[in-house]
């Protein structure tokens, strides 16, 4: 049946017959069923209330059905409105597409088509899926930028869909990208306001959502809140959630560690061992290693060091190239050779720990490496070798942001160039490093 | 010259001292990354 010569009636009866519903279902209640057969075969007009009574009593059996489908009162009164739904469903198989090819790349144009698509139709359900897919995608595309764009839309949408099942799980993607752009408030909002809302999490995501709460805080040094959450998250996860589980107990050994609590700390790191060796995952033992090494470096145990360090070089070498941990496990193993005094194998893993994190979602990791070699090469008096990596680190450095404050400060110091005035320079530099660390 | 390439690293410098940093002797540790996955089974 085509749009051109389809009726109304002829429209609602084809929705009805799609999902298989009976005459009396979608009138339910409040209108007959009598009058359902009258519409479909045209026999009378539909108003707007009645096409929205029908729509609400398929949405919620839809929804009862476990499906994931919103038919709004306009699906049903426009029968090319209920074609384009059809379209709408050819996206989300391209975006899906893309999703399992790996293809990540869009034209712009693309985007302006699917967003134009969308908004002439204002489909909430398939708005919903199609942006979230397209978070999806730009997440996969390291695009943090984009991936929050979408994920806030899909978010957004979501609340004028009254049967929206799953919000959290959206909410649960926006708080991850919160957390590794460094939008700790907001991630810590996100999870609170999924925790106190939304009545159907099961209780795994609960613990996530509460353990994503406590890195908030970790990240705002608030460590007290953040072992508060733990002990929350701990409620919720089962202990063969391993994977869970494992960051739960990594999270509170550094937390303890950072309010000079090493005992609690090495007993959270012991447990977590326990944890890791039953699973025997290489990469788990490197971190759980390393993080045990900087208690000691904390506590300046140079023995316990020396015990442990050639530990986690072996473990290294283990870990995947692609590993999400990687660079920080090479900026990490650095600090175990600079306390030590080993500077050359310092600056060695930590130019390898910088290159690997020039192309990676964590966008926090780059300065934090970058800093750490400054302040090597401060130490040891060899600022030269910076030419070296100045060509590939220059692009992301022209990339930080600036704000108001800071673009007075650079002002400064380029008057003070221009007027060749180093010494005012370094010492307003100086002046403002010393505040800042 | 000299004084330009120092000026230049000191400017770096500066730039960089607004990231989270921490002082050479303290540890550096690696905490957990946050978990978003959606697919039930992962957990």
């Amino acid at each position: 049946m085509t749009t051109k010569n389809i009726t109304i009636g002829q429209n609602i009866r084809r929705i009805r017959k799609d999902f298989n519903l009976r005459q009396y279902e979608i009138a339910g209640e409040d209108v007959t069923r009598n009058l359902i057969s009258l519409i479909e075969n045209d026999k009378t007009p539909i108003y707007h209330n009645v096409a929205n009574i029908i729509s609400v009593n398929i949405n919620r059996i839809l929804y009862e059905r476990g499906l994931d489908i919103y038919i709004q009162p306009e699906d049903l009164l426009n029968p090319e409105r209920y074609d384009a739904r059809k379209e709408a469903n050819k996206y989300i198989e391209k975006l899906t597409k893309r999703l399992e090819e790996k293809n990540y790349e869009f034209q712009i144009e693309e985007l302006n088509h699917i967003e134009s698509f969308l908004n002439k139709w204002n489909f909430i359900d398939k708005k919903i899926k199609i942006y979230e897919l397209l978070g999806d995608i730009f997440y996969n595309a390291k695009d943090s930028n984009r991936e929050y764009y979408y994920y806030l839309k899909a978010l957004e949408i979501s609340y004028e869909h009254p049967f929206m099942k799953d919000r959290y799980k959206i909410i649960l993607k926006l708080v991850y990208n919160c957390i590794l752009t460094e939008k700790f408030d907001e991630a810590i909002r996100l999870c609170n306001f999924a925790l106190s809302t939304q009545d159907n999490i099961p209780d795994k995501y609960k613990g996530v959502f509460y353990y994503n709460l406590a890195l908030g805080y970790y990240n705002k040094h608030e460590y007290d809140r953040c072992l508060e959450e733990l002990t929350k998250a701990k409620y919720y996860i089962e202990e063969e959630n391993y994977r869970v589980l494992n960051s739960i107990l990594m999270l509170e050994g550094i937390c303890h560690s950072n309010i000079k609590n090493f005992d609690s700390a090495l007993s959270s790191f012991t447990k977590l061992l326990d944890v890791i060796k039953a699973n025997n995952a290489p990469e788990d033992i490197c971190l759980a290693y390393i993080n045990i090494i900087q208690i000691h470096i904390d506590t300046n145990n140079r023995e316990k060091v020396l015990e442990f360090k050639d530990k986690v070089v072996d473990y290294i070498e283990k870990v995947d190239k692609n590993s999400f941990y990687l660079p920080k496990i090479l900026n990490s193993i650095a600090n175990v050779f600079h306390y030590l005094g080993e500077y050359e194998v310092a600056e060695k893993y930590l130019l390898e720990a910088l290159l690997s994190s020039l192309d990676h979602k964590d966008t926090s990791l780059f300065p934090e490496i970058f800093w750490q070699l400054l302040k090597l090469y401060e130490e040891t008096n060899s600022f030269h070798k910076i030419n070296d990596i100045i060509a590939d680190v220059m692009p992301i450095i022209y990339n930080f942001q600036i704000n108001k404050e800071f673009a007075i400060i650079l002002k400064l110091i380029y008057i003070y160039i221009k007027q060749d005035r180093p010494l005012d320079a370094t010492y307003l530099i100086e002046k403002l490093l010393d505040k800042e660390v | 010259m000299k004084k330009k390439v120092l000026l230049f690293l000191s400017i770096l410098t500066l730039l960089l001292s607004l990231s989270n940093t921490v002082l050479a002797g303290k540890g550096v540790f690696v905490p957990p990354a946050p978990i978003r996955e959606s697919i039930e089974d992962e957990f």
